[in-house]
This record gives structure tokens, C-alpha cells and sequence, in this order.
């Protein structure tokens, strides 16, 4: 298990490198590298109530997803990234009706769950990234079509 | 075969903390994002987000307060005020950027699925912790829950620090 305690420039580098560097400036790219560098900055207590700094697989991961995302062209707003009690990570965005996002865990399973708490249709899931992907597609979908 | 139903290593203490209790979260900075108010000026306000309401990990739960899960810190609000402490001066000792959500006991036993242990410390006697009846911890839908619950109440105490507010 990587230590975040170890983190490097280097490391930190290497998360940017996965955004593609040509879109400088895409607001959307700007405030995502912004908040994944600023969870790579994040000293263990970050959040005063004793949390880890999240590790970075977790990280990557993430950038993984957001970099996956910004490929496809469409117009996905900004999500809000940030650490988790145990190390991981959660990229979530939230509309008036309804709240989405993925989490990606901590340790070596580094496991992916995604989420969804819609107000508009009373339904609310999550689960392994895995098993939830058709409801994961939708999800990000109604993002973009309905903001 | 039918999976075991889950048994939480937490006991709700609903006689201690009845349903009508005030439970105050405490949300630092990370946890909420400043956003025009939409009423037509240019005024900030704080709004709550689900990751402020999320269970410390069983690890670190267990080696503050030697408690057996993944659980939520929050404050009675009865007990504090009956030990002679205000909320303000808890907010205090963490500075004006941080607040004090309100969730009532009865909702989210009812509507998130959560019990409420008692745990009072030597410093804080009014210390509790939120749990999920459910599983293990807390998932993000319950987060959510919680925090669609506390924006319903709204701030307990909102915090006074805005970007270029000093």
C-alpha cells in the first residue's frame, strides 16, 4: 500500500500528466486538476476529525475516471472531488433533485462504488462500480442533459 | 441461503438521547462551499456537503474512543447545556470557518437508518456517535440523507468565514 505519507513532486506530477495537458484551458480540466492536486496536498488530520491523507491509487484512480470523462467531448460539470475517512476518494456532483458520484477506495483492493440518491424518482442505489455500470452510464448521462 | 441480518456492536441509546434531541455536527471548511445566495445580491452562503457527514473509519474511531465501528461524532445538545457549555464555545476551539450542523435524533433513526450511542469523554460529556443500523459504515447514500436532513434545519450555527471576508 502506497504511503501518502511519501508523496512526491514526482507523484504529484504524475497525476497531472494524466489530464490532458493540451485543453489548459477547459475551465472544466482547470478546476478538476486543481482539486485532485489540492487531495494530494492534504496532510493526514485534513478534515479534523483524524482522517488519512488519501492515498494516492485513489487518487489516480480518480484522475483515471475524470480523464475517461473528459474525453468523451461531452459537457459534464465540475464535479467535487474529495478525500474519505479511510484514505480513498469520492468524485460526486450534486443537482437540485439528485446527488451522484463514484468512490474509489483506499488499500490494495482500492475498491469502486458508485452511488445515486435521486429525489425525483424516490430511487436510491450503490454498489460495486462493476455490477452498477449500466446505472453508472445513465447517471452520467442525465449529467449532461439534464445539469 | 438467506444472509444474516446485520448486528450492530453499537447499542442506540434512545431513552439517553430520545427522539427529540438536537444533535449538532461540527463542519470544517472542507466540508461546505461557499455559493451566491440567488436572491439577487452578491451575499455568500454556506452549503452543506454529504462528505461532512461521513463515519470515522472503525481504526481511528476505535483509537480515540475505543468504540467497536466506523461511526459519526456529534454533540447532544441537551447534555452539553446541561454540563454548562455552550455551542459557541465548543465552535471556539476550532476558529469561526468551522459550524455546527442540526440533525434531530428521531430523523435520521427514522429516515437514514441510524442509531445513537452515547459516548462521553472527560472533555466532552455531551459526546455521541452516529452509526449505521445497516452495515458496518456508513455508505455515501447515507451521507446524502443526513445532509439533505440537516439543510432542511438548516446551520445550528453557520460559519462566519466567507473568501475575502477575513
Amino acid at each position: 500500500m502506497i504511503s501518502s505519507r511519501f508523496l512526491s513532486e514526482n507523484d504529484v506530477q504524475v497525476a497531472a500528466d494524466e489530464m490532458p495537458r493540451s485543453d489548459a484551458n477547459d475551465a472544466w480540466v482547470v478546476s478538476v486538476y486543481r482539486q485532485l492536486y489540492d487531495l494530494l496536498e492534504l496532510q493526514e488530520d485534513w478534515d479534523t476529525y483524524g482522517s488519512p491523507s488519501p492515498e494516492l491509487l485513489a487518487v489516480k484512480n480518480a484522475t483515471g475516471l475524470l480523464k475517461d470523462l473528459h474525453q468523451t467531448g461531452l459537457a459534464f460539470p465540475v464535479p467535487l472531488i474529495q478525500g474519505t475517512s479511510e484514505g480513498g476518494v469520492t468524485v460526486r456532483w450534486r443537482t437540485a433533485d439528485r446527488e451522484f458520484g463514484f468512490e474509489f477506495g483506499a488499500g490494495r483492493s482500492g475498491e469502486q462504488t458508485v452511488f445515486c440518491v435521486d429525489r425525483s424518482t424516490g430511487q436510491s442505489w450503490e454498489g460495486p462500480l462493476a455490477a452498477f455500470s449500466d446505472r453508472a452510464n445513465e447517471a452520467l448521462y442525465r449529467l449532461v442533459v439534464e445539469p | 441461503m438467506a444472509q444474516e441480518k446485520y448486528a450492530s456492536p453499537f447499542r442506540d441509546d434512545i431513552e439517553l438521547v430520545p427522539d427529540n434531541s438536537i444533535l449538532l455536527r461540527r463542519i470544517p471548511p472542507k466540508f461546505y462551499e461557499w455559493t451566491k445566495s440567488g436572491l439577487g445580491d452578491e451575499k455568500l452562503i454556506p452549503i452543506f456537503n454529504s462528505g461532512g457527514f461521513q463515519d470515522q473509519s472503525a481504526t481511528k474511531a476505535f483509537e480515540l474512543y475505543g468504540l467497536p465501528g466506523a461511526c459519526m461524532s456529534v454533540l447532544v445538545l441537551h447534555i452539553l447545556q446541561e454540563n454548562g457549555r455552550s455551542p459557541e464555545s465548543v465552535l471556539a476551539d476550532f476558529g469561526s470557518s468551522h459550524g455546527f450542523a442540526q440533525l434531530i435524533a428521531g430523523e435520521l433513526r427514522r429516515m437514514c437508518n441510524q442509531g445513537i450511542q452515547l459516548n462521553p469523554t472527560p472533555e466532552q460529556p455531551a459526546h455521541a456517535v452516529v452509526f449505521s443500523k445497516e452495515r458496518p459504515k456508513k455508505r455515501n447514500t447515507d451521507q446524502v440523507c443526513l445532509r439533505e436532513l440537516a439543510e432542511q434545519l438548516g446551520w445550528f450555527i453557520e460559519p462566519r468565514s466567507a473568501p475575502g471576508t477575513g
